[in-house]
Formats: structure tokens, C-alpha cells, sequence
């Protein structure tokens, strides 16, 4: 199982967390949004692996902010605000700007992908696919099973043949690849006919998974759902769009609305940090 | 109650002549374990398969094969569990039946969490199955199989790759289905210790006809008056002449007390070993897969001379096979020296043999190698030459590893690394193996065995070595090496408290 208290909240509510970051971080381009993600990302990774683990992460973070406020105004000189002259080119503060939330919001996707793949544990994103699609998924495990035990025939073909083609590689390269993709074969015939006497390929399928949707699951998933409406509504309204060209132009809304990119991002770490708490105080009661 | 029940079975593979089965009629109980015992080639898989019925075997059949009523459900464990397992993590693995079956979430729940309970599967539940050692793979299938609740285990081979423990596990594991949940289980074995004593009832095939049916004492009682001892348990073989099978132990504790009441004594049948010189030894050799893992094999000395069989034993997942693919140089050492001998050939054969196999056919494959003439010296040497014509992949499990052999001595390689070779070989084909390596090593090769087979070692080897936590932790003659250790040795060792090693040593007054 997960060690991650937000890896083993329900698949639908870890996903549909996840996925609205992910989108939100590459729907915005708000220098506070990007901002509040990485602070997310960082307590989220602190809560998990401990302070240096987030450290290195923030790093990564620094240097593509850096990297994409260095070269965008190399490669772009539009904007108002000249800082001054490389060349012909003229520096703006607006490019430097732009450049450096786009890296910040690159960083935000690497790391929120990152840290939701050690999170999650194998099965959520097959519980997703094998709710939809039951027969495609068990074909797609089965795929990726097939790689390493090709490759272990492979290996054993070749290791066996060796003192027999001490001269020709080539050939024993080739032949040794002849053999494997054979065995190969035909072990997957044998799966084939033992998966048939389990039943397989008789009727219709269910797909079974360890997750069991509770009361909590439900109302988390519509707390997330109205959060996503709330901070795509700031969109929308303008209220947390923010334009750099000509001029730097940040959204007219009140600073409000900031709280709902800031209640997702900090979501995950509130749900480690919760079940480090409930943990603490079960304990002080006994 | 007749839960079974088999009459004038006859079978014949479509395109051949050959019957597969002949007139075969018997009557199997509810909740009985019945284990089926045949040479290589003897029916046994072919009853298997026709009596599950799913993927029969194509061919002409006549004869009846009933069950109590209509809703019997069985369920087949073929002999390789690795093509068993289908999915990737064992609790998908057990939850597979149900899901096919389309049941509902909380009855496939139900079947999950009471399969993986019955065979304590609790602590591998989250594992990826290709992680698995030998017996939890079969344990991990057995629970998927039992996820569907069948009311009759079909098992070919179970016991093939197996250590001794995970052995007994494995039978403890049947005896309890049998005894608790009224489960009828049909084992088929070449290999028999484990069963034989546990069973109800044995069937003794051969080339096709049933030769024996009844209880496990009247059977080693038949196999031995007839001259099949190879298929008896190693304490019946105690009972050396016919007058003796009056009482024929079938365990170590009955074997003890026969012996108590039998005058007898011991003659050692070991020749004087001479080993050569070194061909290949490792000094210092750690190795791990990855990482963050643990050595899995660390610190390990070890070498092979000309003129002996050095055999190593040890638990499965000792990481035996990962030393013989060191020795061979399949794999670099994390640390450590591995040297050869100048000109020196070593032959490797992994314990699936049909890697080394080349050719359209068998002539083919021992042609390319050392041409016509050689070939056809092999072929008779081997005793292969009726089989010249077929695709090697296409030979039983015992001509194949026969096959095998003949490609290697082409070569005439110095050391020679098997990998298991005795599994999967039914007692003659295990003696004609021996005999081989014998008059090899008299030739002056180096051969290395890493085997779970403590009967063939001691038959055979020079010394013998246990594999543990990555090293040897033993190394001895072989003489010693039984006699001191008590895990890993022949059953012989055990009921004679070291007096002898094999059967043949204890002599009769």
C-alpha cells in the first residue's frame, strides 16, 4: 500500500486532485498562481520525503524560473519596460518576467507529475482505465508484461549459445533473437489457454479494485469539483488572469479568489499532514 | 461416494498412432487426493487435460469421463506457473477468475480476501508477481484458481521447481483444502516424495495403460515387486527384497523404525575422488540486481577442478542460478575476480533448456555444430536417432535436456554449469543423466550443478556446498556434507542418522 495518506484516499478523489493542478498549471499564467504551486508541491513533498528531499525539488524549481527568465528575453524583446540594450535587442522587464513564470509553470507540471506518480500507488490509474475500459486495461498490463519476459528468454538464449558461436557474433546475435521470440511465442499460447480455463473470454467482465467509495470520497470529490468551478470562474472573470504585453497588466478581481488555486495546491500536504495529526492526538486519547 | 468416475478411456493425439491412453477406468471420491504417477511420456498430462475439459487436446477419444452432477468445476494448474499468472500484482492476479466471471465488486471482494486468508498471501498482497519466489508464485496461482471455487484441483508438476521446504508447505497446503473444504485434488508427479505418503490413492500409468490403482502402502508394494523403485519414496526403498514389503515405510519416522527391527548394515559405495586441476574459480564475488537491494550473493570463493561434480544446494531464492551465471560469465561481478583457465570451454545450460536450441530439427541443430558425421555418432550415443527428424522444441521434457547434452558434448567443453537438470526427469531419465555426468567427470570435466535434487547429489557428486545468505555456507565431500547437514539432505541420511546417504548404501544382514 501507499505511504502516502493522499495516495490512499479513493482513486477519484486523488486523481481528480491531481488532474485539476496539473490543468491549472497549464491553464494559468498568473506569476502567484505559479507561485502557490510550487509552495504545494514543496510542503507536499516535505510532508512526504522530509525538508531535504523538497529542497532539492525547489532547486529544480529556481533553475528553470531562472533558465526561462534569462533566455525569453534573448529570443523575445516585446514589452515596454526597457531594462537595456544587448546588441540591437532590447531587454524587457515584461519578456524577463513572462519567461520566468513560464519555467516556474513548467517546474509546477514536472513536479506535481513527480510527486503524484510516488504518491499514488500503481493501481489508481488502472482503476481509472479499468472502470472505462475493463478488457483494454487487462490487455495493456499483459503488454507490459510481455517486455521483460521476452528479454529473459533473450538473455538465456544468448548465454546458452555463446560457446557455439565463439567466432560469429552477427549470427549469434541473430540466432539467439530466433530462439527467444520463439519460446516467447510460445508461452504466450500456454497464458493464452490458462487464462481461458479462468474464465476469460466468456462473457462480460467486471474489473475489481481494492478502492471501496465511502461517504468521505463522495464529499471530497465535490469539494474539489466546486473548487475547480470557483478558480476557473477567476479565469473566466479575469480576476486571476494576468497579461504582460504591452504593459504588465495583473487580473482586476479582488485577491480573494486566490484562495481556491491556493485551497487545491495545498490539498495533498493538508491530507498528510491531517493523518500525521490524527494519528498524534488517537494516541494522546488512549 | 464416486465423485469421478473414468471408463475405458482411450485417446489418441490427432496424427499419430500412438494411444496416449488405453482402456484407462477408474473411480476417484469426494475430497480425495489422489496423486497420478508416470514416467516421462505416460499419460499423465493428457488424463489431466481430458478430465478438466476446457482446451481438450485435439484428437480421437473414446470412453466416459462423469462427474457428480453438472456443476462440477475444476480447475487446472499447468507445470509452469509462470504461464499461470497473468496479471501484475498478486491481488489482481487472485481477483481475475471473479472479475471473468463478472461478479460484483463485494463478491469478488469476498473471494479475494478469502483466497489470499487460506494461503497467507497477506504479506505479498500489493507484490508484483514477477518478484515471486518459486512457491509463492504457486501458492499466489493456487489461490487465484481457488478464487473461482472449483470443486476439483487439477495440478501437473507442482512440486517441479521446489525446494524441500516449500515441498512440504505446498503439501500441507493440499492435505488442508482436501481435509477442510472437502476440495478433490488430483496431483501428477514423476518426482513423488512429498506426495506419496500424504495421498489417498496413487494411479500408476505407463505408456498410457493404468497399471495400479489403490492405496500408497500397496503401491510402493507394486513398484517395488515390479522393478519400478525409482518411483517409490526413499524410506520404501529401505525395504530391500520382496519378503520385506510386508511393511513398507513411506516416511523418515516409519523408515527409523524398520530399521530398528531389520538387521543391516552400511557400505559406503564412494570411489576416492582426485580432482585436477582448477579450470574456473571466483574469488571474493558480490552481486546484487539492484541497487538499493541487498548482495545477493556477497563475499562468495568458490572453485571448480578437473574431474569432479561439484553440486551446491540451497532454499530457492538463495541465488543459485544468479552464481551460475556468474560462473559462466552471463553477468558481471559487482566486486570480486572471476578467472578462467587458459583455453578453457564452459558449456551453460539454464534450467529451461529449450534456449539452447537453434535448429529446424535435431539433426539440424547437432549438424551446424560439429557436422554430419559427429552428429550422427552423437545421435546414436544418445540414443536419439528415431527422434533425428522432430523440432527440438517439439521433444518431451527428458529427450530435450538429452538434446541439449548431445549439442554439448560436441563441443567438448572443459566445465559444464547446469542449472536444475533434474527437474522435470522421471527416475530413469535421471539415472541416464547421472551415468553421463559420471563418465563425463571421469573424462576429466569440471561440471557445477546447482540443484534442490539432495538424492541425485548424493548419488553423484564430488562435493557439495549449501547456499546461504549469499555464501557457501558449507563445502564439504560429499560424504560429510550429508551426514552433517540436516535440512538439505536425502532422506536416507536422515532415517540412518548419517549412517548412509543413499537407499543403495544400507545393506541387508
Amino acid at each position: 500500500m501507499s505511504r502516502s495518506a493522499f495516495g490512499r484516499l479513493h482513486p477519484a478523489v486523488s486523481l481528480t486532485v491531481g488532474a485539476s493542478i496539473v490543468c491549472l498549471a497549464f491553464l494559468t499564467r498568473d506569476p502567484l498562481c505559479a507561485l502557490l504551486l510550487a509552495a504545494g508541491v514543496l510542503a507536499f513533498n516535505g510532508e512526504l520525503f522530509g525538508a531535504s528531499f523538497a529542497l532539492k525539488r525547489l532547486l529544480l524549481f529556481l533553475t528553470l524560473a531562472l533558465a526561462g527568465g534569462v533566455t525569453n528575453p534573448l529570443i523575445s524583446h516585446r514589452g515596454v519596460t526597457i531594462l537595456f540594450y544587448l546588441g540591437d535587442g532590447a531587454i524587457t522587464a515584461e519578456s524577463a518576467l513572462y519567461g520566468a513564470v513560464s519555467g516556474a509553470l513548467l517546474a509546477d507540471v514536472i513536479l506535481w507529475c513527480e510527486a503524484l506518480y510516488r504518491a499514488l500507488p500503481s493501481g489508481a490509474a488502472l482503476w481509472l482505465t479499468g472502470r472505462l475500459l475493463p478488457r483494454t486495461t487487462l490487455v495493456f498490463t499483459m503488454a507490459i508484461r510481455f517486455v521483460p519476459r521476452l528479454a529473459t528468454r533473450l538473455r538465456e538464449a544468448r548465454a546458452a549459445q555463446r560457446p557455439f558461436h565463439t567466432q560469429e557474433r552477427l549470427r549469434h546475435a541473430v540466432v539467439a533473437l530466433q530462439t527467444g521470440v520463439a519460446l516467447t511465442l510460445e508461452e504466450s499460447c500456454e497464458i493464452a489457454a490458462g487464462m481461458e480455463e479462468r474464465g476469460y473470454g466468456k462473457g462480460k467482465i467486471t474489473s475489481y479494485s481494492l478502492y471501496r467509495f465511502r461517504g468521505r470520497d463522495g464529499w471530497m470529490t465535490g469539494a474539489v469539483l466546486i473548487l475547480d468551478a470557483l478558480a476557473l470562474t477567476g479565469f473566466l472573470t479575469g480576476a486571476l488572469h494576468f497579461s504582460y504585453y504591452p504593459g504588465l497588466l495583473p487580473g482586476t478581481g479582488s485577491p480573494a479568489w486566490y484562495v481556491f488555486p491556493l485551497a487545491l495546491a495545498f490539498l495533498p500536504a493538508i491530507a498528510e499532514r491531517k493523518e500525521k495529526m490524527l494519528w498524534r492526538f488517537s494516541r494522546s486519547k488512549t | 461416494m464416486a465423485f469421478l468416475e473414468i471408463k475405458d478411456l482411450t485417446f489418441t493425439y490427432a496424427g499419430e498412432e500412438k494411444f496416449a491412453l488405453r482402456d484407462v477406468s477408474c473411480t476417484i471420491g469426494e475430497g480425495e487426493l489422489c496423486l497420478i504417477l508416470s514416467p516421462n511420456g505416460g499419460g499423465k498430462t493428457t488424463l489431466l487435460s481430458l478430465i478438466h475439459g476446457d482446451n481438450p487436446p485435439r484428437g480421437e477419444r473414446t470412453g466416459s469421463i462423469h462427474s457428480n452432477g453438472t456443476a462440477t468445476r475444476s480447475a487446472l494448474l499447468r507445470q509452469d506457473p509462470d504461464l499461470g499468472l497473468v496479471a501484475d500484482q498478486v491481488w489482481r492476479e487472485i481477483a481475475f477468475a471473479p472479475e471473468n466471471r463478472g461478479l460484483s465488486q463485494d463478491e469478488i471482494r469476498l473471494r479475494v480476501a478469502e483466497a489470499a486468508g487460506l494461503f497467507g498471501l497477506e504479506r505479498l498482497f500489493d507484490r508484483d508477481v514477477a518478484t515471486l519466489s518459486g512457491s509463492e508464485k504457486i501458492k499466489t496461482l493456487l489461490a487465484a484458481h481457488l478464487a473461482d471455487r472449483p470443486d476439483m484441483l487439477l495440478l501437473d508438476e507442482p512440486a517441479g521447481g521446489l525446494d524441500p521446504v516449500a515441498e512440504r508447505e505446498l503439501t500441507e497446503v493440499l492435505d488442508r483444502l482436501r481435509r477442510e473444504y472437502g476440495v478433490t485434488i488430483l496431483v501428477a508427479e514423476q518426482y513423488c516424495e512429498p506426495f506419496f505418503a500424504a495421498a489417498d490413492r496413487i494411479l500408476y500409468l505407463e505408456n498410457g495403460k493404468l497399471l495400479f490403482n489403490g492405496t500408497p502402502e500397496d503401491a510402493a508394494r507394486f513398484l517395488l515387486t515390479t522393478g519400478r523403485k525409482g518411483f517409490v519414496p526413499e524410506p520404501a526403498r529401505l525395504a530391500l527384497s520382496p519378503e520385506d514389503t510386508k511393511t513398507v515405510p513411506l516416511t523418515v519416522q516409519a523408515g527409523r523404525a524398520f530399521l530398528a527391527d531389520t538387521p543391516h548394515r552400511f557400505e559406503t559405495l564412494r570411489r576416492t575422488e582426485r580432482p585436477g586441476e582448477t579450470l574456473l574459480s571466483l574469488t571474493d564475488i558480490s552481486f546484487r540486481f539492484e541497487k538499493d537491494a541487498p548482495d545477493l550473493v556477497a563475499g562468495m570463493d568458490l572453485s571448480l577442478c578437473r574431474g569432479e561434480i561439484l553440486c551446491l544446494l540451497g532454499k530457492g531464492g538463495a541465488g543459485k542460478s544468479t552464481l551460475l551465471r556468474l560462473l559462466a560469465g552471463d553477468l558481471k561481478p559487482l566486486r570480486g575476480k572471476r578467472k578462467v583457465k587458459k583455453d578453457v570451454r564452459i558449456a551453460y545450460l539454464p534450467q529451461d533448456v529449450r534456449a539452447i536450441f537453434e535448429g529446424e530439427t535435431l539433426r539440424e541443430e547437432l549438424t551446424r555444430v560439429a557436422g554430419e558425421e559427429k552428429a550422427d555418432t552423437a545421435l546414436t550415443e544418445f540414443g536419439m536417432l528415431d527422434l533425428a527428424r522432430r523440432h527440438p522444441l517439439d521433444l518431451s521434457g527428458g529427450e530435450r535436456q538429452r538434446a541439449a547434452l548431445a549439442k554439448i558434448s560436441l563441443i567438448d567443453p572443459d566445465a559444464v554449469l547446469l542449472d536444475e537438470p533434474t527437474r522435470g526427469l522421471d527416475r530413469d531419465s535421471r539415472q541416464s543423466l547421472a551415468q553421463l555426468l559420471l563418465s563425463w567427470k571421469d573424462a576429466g570435466k569440471g561440471i557445477l550443478i546447482v540443484t534442490h535434487d539432495a538424492l541425485f547429489a548424493a548419488g553423484i557428486a564430488s562435493r557439495c556446498g549449501l547456499l546461504w545468505g549469499g555464501e557457501l555456507a558449507s563445502l564439504r565431500e560429499t560424504e560429510r556434507f550429508f551426514k552433517e547437514t540436516r535440512l538439505f539432505t536425502t532422506r536416507t541420511a536422515r532415517i540412518t542418522g548419517g549412517g548412509a546417504i543413499v537407499p543403495e548404501e544400507v545393506k541387508r544382514l
